[in-house]
């Protein structure tokens, strides 16, 4: 339960702690403050194991089917043993079900990556006029990807589709563009 | 498993325009977001598990004034005393200033982490400690709720026998290393390369005031466009990688430059096609043409290589000294002293 400096990594005096001041590392000498919450003093949870069956009559795991059922999954509701159930910011969750909401992003608080393909269209759309002449090839591009990701997951923090709209409208703004210059050059 | 959206409130930030780091307070939950172009990463710090935040004051802040203020000075002197056209300096001083000034308005600049029982995580977006201060008054009091029903920490801590004074842990790699965790080797070898090619490219462009001739045209050229093909490799291969997110962020601006000296030349070369028209149907006199332009020639010339002479040189030794970290520590790493004991 020792807290280190930061820095230098040296065991910081818990005398110091919780105090509104700012005092200096001993190793390194940097003004440093530190607050300390409850939770330092709990000790880490330790790994459980599945009860064996008693009764007959008592439900099983369905991983181990000589294991004592203690909870059911809340994706799945299968029944399972202490060793099985993972808590999962108080959801319990199966190890399948655990995979599987990890690769398919149905676990919120497993949820730690998100591509922003408003993001990738907008900068598909404006970049290119540095280049004018990509622009015939980058503007279909960008109205591509505005409509096949247009339902894709956003981002998790609050943002609204502007981006997407904006893209839109410069890349069709750039296809008409082409448009009159081939009308002009048939003409 | 129900999607359900979650409300985050913005708490900090820091970054640029392309690479950024984000603070949200979610309902129980902080989220950090490193936003790199078009992706975004997370991790979250539930109030119940954190353990403590761990605040230190820094110098940046002087640094950062030392560093706006000087050549902006200098500028200065050189725009109202020199008898050069005085415009790009004064424009580049104006520029320093109000760098300077926001550095400064911005306060004190600070280094905080979290810990929880596993990790000790720097929050990269807490930088200066007036926003720190708020995002505390804000945090403390949820974290405190959510804990409600622990006991108090403090007298459980086990500090040494008569620590009156702060004792230095064991050196890193000192005994049992088998047993230590350690964090994946990161090879930077490709970041220090491009980092050390755009110092010399300020180099060689600085030299463009003073010389100005065919050959050393072409060897410039060539090597501004190995520049070019390092920074897009770099940033192919920094994706995933566990190079720290400043010298990312450096790169990504390596990348902005580049893009800033094609747009520039094409530019250039529109100019020159619309001043000398003769070189529409000859392109070797056009290369020739664009070679031999002193940066003393035009004024926007003179700008635009100061520009590119500041933001190269500040790019590869700031990505230089961003890379300084992966020699003495890794960033983010589980908290040592703490696994250290645990394997004990």
């Amino acid at each position: 339960m020792n807290i280190t400096c930061s820095n230098c990594q040296a065991v910081l005096d818990a005398a110091r702690f919780d105090t509104s001041a700012y005092g200096n590392c001993h190793s390194c000498n940097l003004p440093l403050r530190v607050l300390t919450f409850p939770a330092l003093g709990r000790p880490l949870p330790v790994g459980r194991e599945g009860a064996s069956l008693r009764a007959p009559r008592t439900a099983s795991c369905y991983y181990h089917t000589r294991k004592q059922a203690t909870v059911v999954c809340t994706a799945c509701g299968r029944f399972l043993c202490a060793l099985c159930d993972m808590d999962i910011n108080g959801q319990h969750i199966c190890p399948s079900c655990l995979e599987t909401g990890r690769k398919e992003r149905r676990i919120k608080d497993l949820d730690d990556h998100r591509t922003l393909y408003d993001a990738i269209a907008l900068a598909m759309a404006v970049l290119p006029m540095l280049f004018f002449f990509v622009t015939c090839i980058t503007a279909p591009l960008t109205l591509y990807i505005v409509v096949r990701y247009w339902k894709a997951p956003p981002s998790l923090l609050p943002r609204t589709r502007v981006r997407f709209v904006l893209a839109a409208l410069i890349a069709m703004l750039q296809i008409g563009g082409w448009g009159y210059f081939g009308y002009n050059l048939l003409i | 498993m129900a999607r359900t959206a979650t409300r985050y409130r913005k708490l900090a930030k820091t970054g640029g325009l392309f690479a950024y780091y984000s603070l949200w307070q979610g309902p129980d939950h902080l989220l950090i977001a490193e936003t790199a172009m078009a992706s975004e990463d997370y991790r979250r710090f539930y109030f119940h598990e954190i353990q403590a935040i761990i605040v230190q004051k820094t110098g940046m802040q002087h640094v950062y004034s030392f560093l706006f203020g000087l050549p902006g000075v200098l500028a200065l002197m050189v725009g109202t005393l020199g008898d050069t056209t005085p415009q790009p300096w004064l424009i580049f001083s104006f520029l320093a200033g109000l760098f300077l000034a926001i550095n400064l308005f911005r306060g004190p600049t600070c280094v905080c982490h979290i810990r929880t029982a596993v990790q000790n995580v720097k929050i990269r977006p807490l930088v200066r400690m007036r926003r720190l201060n708020k995002v505390l008054d804000r945090v403390q009091p949820l974290i405190v709720e959510a804990q409600a029903n622990l006991p108090s920490a403090t007298p459980g801590l086990s500090v040494p026998a008569g620590a009156s004074r702060l004792t230095r842990a064991p050196e890193r790699g000192a005994g049992s290393a088998s047993t230590m965790p350690v964090t994946d080797a990161v090879s930077t070898r490709l970041h220090r390369i491009l980092f050390g090619a755009l110092v010399i490219q300020a180099l060689l462009a600085g030299i463009e005031f003073y010389v100005s001739n065919l050959v050393y045209g072409i060897f410039a050229t060539l090597f501004v466009m190995g520049v070019m093909i390092l920074t897009v490799v770099a940033l192919a291969r920094q994706t995933d990688s566990g190079i720290n997110a400043a010298a990312k962020r450096f790169t990504w601006a390596a990348l902005a430059l580049v893009c800033l000296e094609v747009a520039a030349g094409y530019a250039a070369s529109i100019w020159s096609y619309a001043t000398h028209p003769e070189l529409l149907e000859n392109h070797w006199g056009l290369y020739e043409h664009l070679i031999l332009l002193s940066p003393r020639d035009h004024v926007w010339l003179m700008g635009l290589s100061l520009t590119i002479i500041v933001a190269a040189l500040g790019l590869g030794l700031g990505g230089l000294a961003s890379l300084r970290q992966h020699r003495r520590r890794p960033t983010d790493a589980p908290d040592r002293g703490r696994l250290r004991q645990a394997a004990a």
